[in-house]
């Protein structure tokens, strides 16, 4: 990895320790994966992640399925700043109990890479 | 008093009462100890008060591991021994590194962190400490650059490690003008290198010691206690020593030079954390001056560090993790080639292959440009740290120093390392790095990215000892499983004994001079006590 892809990796991670910040437009309500993939502050580095979880994980590529897994049981939050504080409650959640997944080096919560997928599996981002 | 033993006759023979082999933190401060207290104490020291390039060349010796290690250069053979070129981090080692741990086959010591206790603010002053508090808690409540430079973890998984700086102690010129004192009763032997440590016929009670010089001149010396304080000399001493006992000296059971210890430290991945510039200054072993540097440098270095009930948890070993600054660069070959000039130069030695180094650096100096670009002007929204762990390596009789055929020039067999690392090994700095990832996202405050992350997996290059030498003559009640007993006495033989890291029967994560110097005041006292 060369210093571009750590700034860019910078800029993805950016999302998860830097939840308050607003970048990207809302996606239509609605559309859960939609509105997931909304919350990447830098589509083109999630997709590059994603693409790397999936290699991985091949068996989670269907979209719907990957967005049912980030937001986990029961209705999603509605509005994307509920949206965004759940998920990142989830990303927490999952460094607290090790549910973490290696992805081009980075240590990442299952959610988190889960979300980066969500982008490469091809659902539309803001 | 300092005599040079190439100014004695031929055959030359000197008795004292104590006889210390070395000058290093460990035989200085014993020396320090016990002068003035109804001994006459000798220290015989291989090299001279300044280094010599002949002497230290009977350092050299072949490592055979895959990991290597300089034999020649990571120990000073002169008046202070390696005291020459530690960093001066200071740390005592953890209480449940003298435990026995059921998932850490041969842990153990047969003394607690308790008992060592009392000697710690003796070894504090040798070491010239700025304070004796050691507490997290403590430096947040007393400093701010501490408290405001803090990364934040929860103390549950990952707790913190304080280290305090010493100037460093160059224990050869701060305590020479105490040692060369003519009404103390100490006398220091220069340029003698012990060649044989001679015992009587069933080896139980040393004799005397021969010295060799260079110049092929010996001499003899006796005394009623012998110690060595020889670092990984120590083992090569007994070895060496088999006039009587085929295998050597404490060597029955084949203990000697086995469990060989250093502390696996590695640059590897990096850390990207929103915290403050002067975090990896707070975490870095080449952060703030010291303070003793003047300009506002500080007395401490802060490290993460797994706790006890994790180690135990996830079957580890102990260690800790610093910081570095970290840009991209500093991984190339020209970068590693001028950190490898500098660190040369900084030891007041000329660099071994300064014209390969200088022509890597030159090939590469774009990258190495960019590195220094990147120091001096990164950004400020994000730290991208790179991560050093330095673990303790578990104990491991292959792990071990033998006698290579090949020999000096004193005629001696040299040293031959096999500096051996097992899985637990690699496995606590693979679960160290996953915890601290863990724990960064949990917290809130970013991520780690590595560079290995499967137990199958190569060790990275760059695995490095950090020069501290541990095991080889190792402390243990039972001669079977060690080589001296909890007072550092030979096993079977009566007026023999061991000081410095060779005695640590487990290695801890913390920097191992404070704690060498503990255990060489423990057995001044021990002596004192014994033989007034």
């Amino acid at each position: 990895m060369n210093r571009r892809d750590m700034i860019r990796g910078a800029a993805l991670l950016g999302l998860m320790w830097g939840l308050p910040v607003m970048t990207v437009q809302a996606a239509p309500a609605g559309d859960l994966a939609g509105r997931l993939t909304a919350l990447i502050r830098s589509p083109a580095s999630a997709r590059r992640v994603g693409a790397a979880y999936l290699t991985l994980v091949p068996t989670e590529s269907d979209a719907s399925t990957l967005a049912s897994l980030i937001v986990g049981e029961g209705v999603p939050p509605a509005g994307s700043d509920g949206l965004r504080v759940h998920v990142a409650l989830r990303q927490r959640s999952d460094f607290a109990a090790g549910r973490t997944v290696v992805v081009e080096g980075w240590v990442l919560s299952q959610t988190e890479a889960r979300l980066f997928a969500l982008a490469a599996a091809g659902a539309s981002v803001a | 008093m300092f005599i040079d033993v190439r100014n004695l006759p031929d055959g030359a023979s000197i008795d004292a009462d104590i006889c210390i082999v070395g000058a290093g933190a460990a035989g200085i401060t014993l020396a320090m100890e016990l002068m003035g207290h109804n001994f006459r104490v000798c220290v015989l020291e291989s090299g001279g008060l300044d280094l010599e390039d002949d002497i230290q060349a009977l350092n050299e010796g072949t490592c055979v591991s895959e990991q290597q290690i300089d034999l020649q250069w990571s120990r000073l053979r002169y008046f202070g021994g390696s005291t020459g070129h530690w960093g001066g981090n200071c740390a005592p080692l953890d209480a449940h590194d003298f435990e026995q741990r059921s998932w850490v086959p041969d842990s153990g010591w047969p003394i607690t962190r308790l008992e060592l206790e009392p000697f710690f603010p003796r070894a504090y002053r040798y070491c010239e400490l700025p304070s004796d508090q050691f507490s997290p808690e403590y430096w947040a409540s007393e400093s701010a650059n501490f408290r405001d430079n803090r990364v934040p973890v929860t103390g549950e998984t990952i707790g913190e490690k304080v280290f305090l700086k010493s100037p460093p102690t160059r224990f050869g010129d701060v305590y020479r003008a105490s040692l060369g004192r003519s009404d103390m009763d100490c006398s220091v032997y220069l340029h003698a290198n012990v060649v044989q440590i001679e015992t009587g016929p069933d080896a139980t009670r040393v004799e005397a010691l021969r010295t060799r010089g260079l110049d092929g001149r010996t001499s003899r010396f006796t005394a009623k206690v012998y110690i060595l304080a020889s670092g990984i000399e120590n083992a090569r001493l007994l070895l060496l020593s088999n006039q009587v006992r085929p295998n050597g000296l404490g060597n029955d059971h084949d203990v000697v030079g086995r469990y060989f210890m250093a502390h696996s430290t590695i640059r590897t991945g990096r850390a990207m954390l929103s915290t403050p510039a002067g975090t990896a200054k707070l975490y870095g072993l080449d952060g703030w001056a010291s303070h003793f540097a003047g300009g506002g440098g500080s007395p401490y270095v802060n490290a993460l560090q797994p706790t006890f009930e994790t180690q135990k948890r996830e079957g580890m070993l102990n260690s800790v993790v610093f910081f570095d600054e970290s840009y991209e660069g500093e991984r190339t070959e020209g970068f590693v080639a001028l950190r490898r000039i500098a660190k040369q130069v900084l030891q007041g030695r000329i660099p071994a292959h300064l014209g390969q180094d200088l022509a890597t650096v030159i090939g590469d100096l774009d990258e190495v440009v960019k590195a220094l670009y990147g120091r001096t002007f990164g950004g400020d929204d994000y730290r991208v740290l790179q991560i050093r762990y330095f673990a303790e390596q578990a104990p491991n009789p292959d792990s071990r120093i033998t006698l290579s055929h090949e020999r000096d020039r004193l005629g001696l067999n040299r040293i031959n390392l096999n500096w051996c690392l097992q899985p637990i090994d690699k496995h606590t700095v693979l679960r160290t790095q996953q915890l601290l990832g863990q724990e960064f996202g949990a917290m809130g405050i970013g991520r780690i990215q590595v560079e290995f992350e499967n137990e199958t997996d190569p060790w990275p290059r760059g695995v490095d000892s950090s020069a501290h030498f541990m095991g080889s003559t190792r402390m243990h009640t039972d001669p079977k499983r060690g080589v001296v007993n909890e007072n550092c006495r030979v096993h079977g033989i009566e007026n023999l004994y061991v000081a410095g890291g060779s005695v640590f029967p487990t290695a801890g994560a913390t920097m191992i001079t404070v704690n060498i110097v503990a255990l060489a005041v423990r057995l001044a006292d021990h002596l004192k006590e014994k033989f007034a």
